[in-house]
């Protein structure tokens, strides 16, 4: 079953924006997909047209003594998705010391019985705590999502995010990094996107993925890009994203 | 030193560099001449943080 766990380097990188179109891409290529939203942002949900309101999530439902997996849903183009729920600050702290024990998340995933053809997408905090390390060992893939700029270059080479990935092989050998929002007519972020290439020759995604207005318009519109504008370039490039997935899956797209 | 003519391979060969090697050699200049456009870029990439850059590849 291929389980993807998708981190931003850091904060406002485009985390849950890529987690939800390529979902929405590799659900229009035929693909069976969970969205599972482990980040206490909780906006992944705003992408497939949940109300604003809403507070019903996995997370409120533990908190709620309610069975978590009841807090599914599923879009109206098909994509099932998880939100993570509204929690004030001692909910979450009860929720991520309390309720989540040792290899919770691998146990959950493996209690649903998916078949081994279904797509789980991890939605994942950059933050390291209980939930996104037990992601980031659950996973057969970890999408590592930066945008070119040097705050992000910075924490790629230090942090305890990139420390703790790449001192365990088992995670740097799975680790796949994208390049999101990548400015064309930036002189700064075109020479950081060559540098990027060159640090990470084939752990880097060979699709990039450019600065979009029709990415921030379909957010807006609560919806994902391939919905909002289907021939736009930023279209293209996460539609070939869902396709190099799949060639890494040798998933075939019926 | 002049050569006959600009062919990458021919200079190689005078020069004792193996072509395959040319590619990278290249790209290494590139990203030198943009580090030094780029103060901040360059402290992050200096040589002590080799042992990221082995891991990612």
């Amino acid at each position: 079953m291929p389980i993807l766990c998708v981190q931003g380097i850091q904060g406002s990188v485009g985390n849950s924006t890529v987690v939800a179109n390529v979902a929405r891409l590799l659900q229009e290529l035929n693909q069976d997909v969970l969205v599972f939203d482990l980040n206490p942002n909780n906006l992944l949900r705003l992408h497939f047209n949940m109300d604003w309101q809403n507070p019903v999530g996995w997370a409120s439902h533990i908190t709620h003594k309610k069975p978590w997996y009841q807090a599914a849903f599923k879009c109206e183009q098909g994509v099932q998705f998880i939100p993570f729920g509204t929690l004030d600050y001692t909910e979450y702290e009860h929720l991520i010391h309390e309720v989540i024990y040792e290899n919770w998340l691998s146990q959950q995933l493996e209690n649903l019985n998916f078949p081994a053809s279904k797509w789980i997408i991890l939605n994942t905090s950059n933050e390291l705590n209980t939930l996104s390390v037990q992601a980031l060992n659950a996973c057969n893939m970890i999408i590592r999502v930066c945008t070119p700029d040097l705050s992000c270059l910075s924490q790629l080479v230090n942090s305890i995010q990139s420390n703790y990935i790449n001192s365990r092989p088992e995670l740097s050998d799975k680790a796949f990094f994208l390049i999101n929002k990548l400015s064309a007519v930036s002189q700064l972020e075109n020479d950081l996107s060559l540098v990027f290439k060159n640090l990470m020759q084939k752990k880097l995604i060979p699709v990039n993925v450019h600065d979009d207005e029709n990415i921030k318009e379909a957010f807006a519109f609560k919806s994902t890009v391939s919905l909002y504008a289907s021939k736009s370039a930023a279209t293209k490039e996460l539609r070939s994203l869902a396709i190099w997935l799949l060639t890494q899956f040798n998933v075939q797209s019926s | 030193m002049e050569y006959e003519n600009n062919d990458v391979k021919a200079l190689c060969k005078n020069s004792n560099i193996d072509p395959i090697n040319y590619k990278e050699i290249k790209e290494s200049e590139t990203i030198t001449k943009i580090k030094k456009k780029w103060p901040l870029l360059d402290q992050i990439l200096l040589i002590n943080n080799q042992p990221f850059i082995q891991r990612t590849k």
